[in-house]
């Protein structure tokens, strides 16, 4: 299989099921949403030693918003739907509360929820005050410049997490322009993130490793330096730099549209192969096979 | 269903069975035969209504209807569109469903409501979602829009509810009021919030602030953003666009009671 002169390996992205949310961040123009924003996904690119994966999911126009203003919606991914509420209470606590004239909304408009606003409340310390629109609370918490304005349920959902695929160069350069544009057109599909730096993983990783303590490790068989002692490795001999492209989305659609935008911006000259990381099922329970992407 | 008014009372008829839980699961044979008070007397829905099937789950109900007392009483759930005026007690102890009157409603509309929606696109009357006299509580839920103006004793006592009025308000808007949000956009009577205690009262006309509250601030109060995009989503009240990103005078009161309750008075 191929896509322009790039081979298109025959194989799957095994991706996990996590669970997510979606915040919506707006203040009083972009430069703040903004701010508020980046704050609240930072040192979110793992669950392994993050313990969420967070990214700007699109950025928002006034109209888009629930107060008109302009905005951000936030993906946020974690294991468990508990750990999902703790990780959204300090996220939004210590990151979006903080930023001056911000205001908080759940982006997901579902049964199951997760009480955010509720618990953050008590940052007000008997001053705040709670306000209903149809069957929504929000909590006006007293702050310096007015109020932080954030509602109390945040809808949450099974998602999926660890959906990628890896690009493979035949130099840094060459791979890096890959990743790049993939990553440009993989932004505008709504509902996922790319959680790493600029949404590339230079360090993929493998479920164990050789000593017992670390659930993961360097996924060894694409580190070239490494080729030549390894007996297992994938790396093909005209490529010398591995990237990989992880997608986390709120379901398999946004995900499968999104590895396929991303495949196809990064199948170009000096692009050798794409293949997708997968664990023979140990890891996850969903499998993007590449060839029902092309 | 449909009912449509055929004859009018000479004294104000109580129809609490007027509501889509008691007449959607009728035949229309067994709606003619329910039960209503003309004055002191007990008739015959059929008297005064002619019943027909609806094409949907929706409660019809049409004429002038200003005699007519508690329609939409007990309401729990479901829809009840009314065409026409409506007497008092309209909606009384609501606690869920959605009753819009393309008229005006008299005095005392949704006293002890709970829960549930009420849309008035015409003028309401005195003691909107007011506690009954001598009640330390009025209503706890839902939610009223009124279009119109009202009259006096708005909110008396409301705890928890939300209230919108596009045109003027009458005398003790909100007095006594425990909880909740109260919405206006025309002009104020007086003594707009006295002996409140918690609770939101947002005037987008100047008001004549009692002396027991006070200034805290000028700002602009997000909440009321969302307010009015809910507003203007779901009714034909005009919302300037200058409230939309305009501040807000913030006062505090009454301080003759607990004095955790604002007026938020458009500034600019």
């Amino acid at each position: 299989m191929k896509i322009n002169n790039t081979q298109i390996v025959d194989t799957y992205a095994e991706a996990f099921s996590m669970w997510s949310a979606k915040v919506i961040i707006t203040a009083e123009n972009d430069y703040w949403a903004e701010g508020a924003a980046r704050a609240m996904t930072g040192m979110a690119t793992s669950v392994i030693g993050c313990k969420c994966e967070a990214g700007i999911d699109m950025k928002l126009s006034p109209e888009e918003t629930p107060d008109g203003r302009p905005g951000y919606s936030i993906l946020l991914f974690t294991m468990d739907q508990k750990s999902l509420a703790k990780r959204l209470i300090e996220r939004i606590g210590q990151c979006v509360m903080t930023c001056p004239t911000t205001a908080c909304f759940s982006g997901y408009d579902t049964e199951e929820t997760v009480n955010v606003g509720g618990a953050l409340r008590y940052f007000g310390d008997g001053y705040q005050i709670g306000k209903k629109i149809q069957d929504k609370r929000y909590w006006r918490i007293p702050v310096f410049d007015g109020e932080f304005i954030i509602q109390e349920n945040f809808g949450v959902k099974e998602s999926v997490g660890g959906g990628n695929f890896y690009i493979l160069g035949d130099n840094v350069k060459n791979c890096l322009d890959a990743c790049y544009d993939a990553v440009k057109v993989m932004k505008r599909v709504a509902n996922v993130i790319m959680p790493f730096p600029k949404g590339v993983v230079r360090s993929g990783s493998k479920v164990g490793s050789k000593y017992k303590d670390l659930v993961a490790s360097t996924n060894h068989i694409y580190c070239p330096t490494i080729k030549g002692v390894i007996k297992d490795s994938a790396v093909p001999d005209n490529v010398h730099t591995c990237y990989e492209i992880v997608v986390d989305g709120s379901d398999e659609k946004s995900v499968s549209e999104a590895m396929k935008v991303g495949m196809h911006a990064a199948a170009k000259d000096g692009v050798i192969q794409i293949t997708a990381g997968n664990f023979g099922g140990k890891l996850g329970k969903y499998k993007f096979f590449l060839k029902d992407l092309i | 269903m449909k009912l449509k008014l055929h004859t009018q009372p000479d004294v104000p008829l109580e129809a609490e069975c007027i509501t889509p839980g008691v007449i959607n699961k009728l035949k229309p044979k067994e709606v003619e035969k329910l039960k209503i008070y003309h004055g002191n007397r007990e008739s015959d829905l059929a008297d005064f209504f002619k019943v027909s099937k609806g094409k949907s789950d929706i409660l019809e109900v049409e004429g002038d209807m200003h005699k007519i007392k508690y329609l939409g009483a007990n309401m729990s759930s479901g829809e009840m569109q009314i065409e026409g005026d409506v007497g008092a007690h309209l909606g009384s102890a609501i606690s869920g469903g959605f009753i819009k009157i393309n008229g005006s409603a008299a005095d005392w509309v949704a006293p002890e409501m709970t829960g549930g929606r009420i849309h008035i696109t015409g003028n309401g009357g005195h003691c909107i979602a007011s506690a009954y006299r001598g009640a330390s509580k009025g209503v706890t839920g839902g939610e009223i829009i009124i279009e119109g103006n009202v009259k006096n004793e708005l909110g008396h006592a409301m705890a928890g509810s939300t209230m919108v009025v596009g045109g003027k308000c009458g005398d003790f808007t909100g007095v006594n009021m425990i909880s909740g949000t109260i919405l206006t956009f025309g002009e104020m009577g007086i003594r707009t919030g006295a002996g409140m205690k918690r609770g939101s009262i947002i005037c987008m006309n100047n008001i004549e602030v009692l002396p027991t509250f006070s200034y805290d601030c000028m700002y602009t109060p997000i909440y009321i953003k969302l307010l009015f995009k809910y507003i203007k989503e779901n009714t034909k009240i005009t919302i300037d666009e200058k409230f939309f990103s305009g501040s807000f005078h913030r006062w505090s009161g009454d301080a003759i009671e607990m004095n955790r309750g604002e007026l938020l008075v458009y500034a600019a």
